[in-house]
């Protein structure tokens, strides 16, 4: 074989296991639902065949950073009537807040919700002229300020223009994520600590998903149901 | 990454520019490696991978004794689906992927038997690996990555393709074996390389 075309071949390796490097978290792209991860966790001392009724505020408390924005998180009804459906289905009764004058309930559930925008901005080096469109999924270490240098978020595919030239160009990437927080704790049930009052969480559930610009209902309930569906030790024994 | 495949493209040149000097001639492979994890490695992922290529250059010390470079890259994965996962107090629900990247950088010696129209092999490699596992769950991971001292005895064959032929299929089984290191397990697993040599 012409050495020349030896050297060609060896040449195109070069740019072809740059390539074929790049292709290494294959089948990365989700859809919005399936973003969606459930997390319980729940207090080992606690017996909870021993409690029964439960209050649960008619809010779900929004955490932002504008503490006087009182506008009601969005599906706030369907969350509280999820949540009230699934209590009641594992044995639970509640206790409204009029009926709280006359009546303790046991335990009590806080919810809240979060919605957190995540921004990357970058310069992005193309490694040869042209292949400026999408490489697809866009993995990068985004480290916003409050959240500390050791959080990973997986990325969504950014907007990347074409590379004409070795210059580099910059790219913009964001999405947004929502959390709801349920949490239950029994106010009678406090220690002090370091001159502190500490009530310990019984149980506590998270959902995180990124938000789609359509209707996350139906992800909501499922999220909702799951956190209970993974927390059998809450069901009441009747 | 970006910095690995600055790592990786460098060692191909490396081993480009240095095997090419080999007195006596030698042979560039060019193989697509099929990966299948064994040991403690299908605790994370078992199922085989399609996805991996390696270039290798052997250098002729004496008739049958080669020595050389190799470079590769393997990804294994696995797309568990929704799954739920408990461990003692918590459980965790999600859409579960599993990754490894693995990109071993090594040096190798073969003897090779036979002569003419197959040319059967031994070897080993001798070298690092680096590995990178990361565990998604959703659009949030967990991630181990380390370089881990590597080593792997090897088998093959080279068919030219002809008498005069200077171009030859090849075949070769490896046994890769990386390591533990302070904080991430060993890995093992066997390779089936599938590709064309370059005798020259």
């Amino acid at each position: 074989m012409n050495k020349w075309l030896i050297n060609l071949l060896l040449a195109l390796l070069f740019p072809a296991g740059i390539f074929l490097l790049d292709g290494c978290y294959p089948n990365d792209n989700l859809s919005v639902d399936q973003t969606d991860v459930v997390l319980t966790g729940y207090y080992d001392s606690v017996d909870f065949q021993t409690l029964s009724t439960y209050y649960m505020p008619d809010t779900v408390f929004p955490i932002r950073d504008d503490t006087t924005d009182k506008t009601p998180v969005e599906s706030q009804d369907l969350i509280l009537k999820t949540i009230a459906a699934n209590m009641a289905s594992d044995g639970y009764t509640r206790v409204f807040y009029s009926d709280t004058v006359t009546h303790n309930p046991d335990i009590m559930i806080a919810v809240s919700a979060i919605k957190t925008t995540n921004v990357t901005v970058g310069w992005w080096y193309p490694y040869y002229p042209g292949w400026g469109w999408g490489w697809g999924w866009g993995w990068y270490k985004s480290a916003p300020a409050d959240r500390g240098a050791n959080y990973y978020y997986g990325g969504y595919p950014g907007y990347y223009p074409p590379g004409w030239g070795w210059g580099g160009v910059p790219y913009y990437s964001s999405y947004t994520t929502g959390t709801l927080l349920m949490e239950m704790t029994n106010p009678n049930d406090y220690r002090i600590v370091d001159n502190d009052t500490v009530v310990p969480m019984y149980w506590a559930a998270g959902a995180n998903g990124v938000l789609s610009n359509g209707s996350n209902t139906s992800r909501i309930t499922n999220d909702i149901d799951q956190a209970f569906t993974q927390s059998p030790y809450l069901k009441l024994n009747k | 990454m970006k910095k690995i495949k600055i790592i990786a493209a460098f060692s191909l040149l490396m081993f480009m520019g240095t095997t090419s000097f080999a007195q006596g001639g030698g042979l560039w492979n060019f193989t697509w490696d099929i990966g299948f994890p064994v040991g403690s490695t299908t605790d994370f992922i078992s199922q085989p991978s399609m996805r991996g290529f390696a270039v290798e250059g052997r250098g002729y010390v004496t008739d049958r004794f080669l020595v050389g470079g190799r470079a590769a890259w393997n990804t294994f994965y696995k797309n568990y689906g929704w799954v739920t996962n408990v461990k003692d107090n918590y459980a965790i629900h999600g859409y579960q992927r599993k990754y490894m990247n693995v990109i071993p950088l090594m040096v190798t010696g073969h003897y090779e038997f036979g002569n003419g129209m197959v040319l059967p092999y031994v070897g080993f490699g001798l070298g690092t690996y680096y590995i990178e596992n990361r565990n998604y769950m959703g659009i949030y991971y967990t991630r181990e990555k380390a370089w881990h001292f590597g080593v792997y005895p090897e088998a093959g064959i080279v068919i030219p393709f002809g008498s005069n032929s200077s171009v030859g299929a090849n075949i070769n089984v490896k046994y890769n074996y990386a390591a533990k290191t302070k904080d991430t397990n060993a890995q093992s697993w066997i390779s089936l390389g599938i590709g064309i040599s370059y005798i020259f």
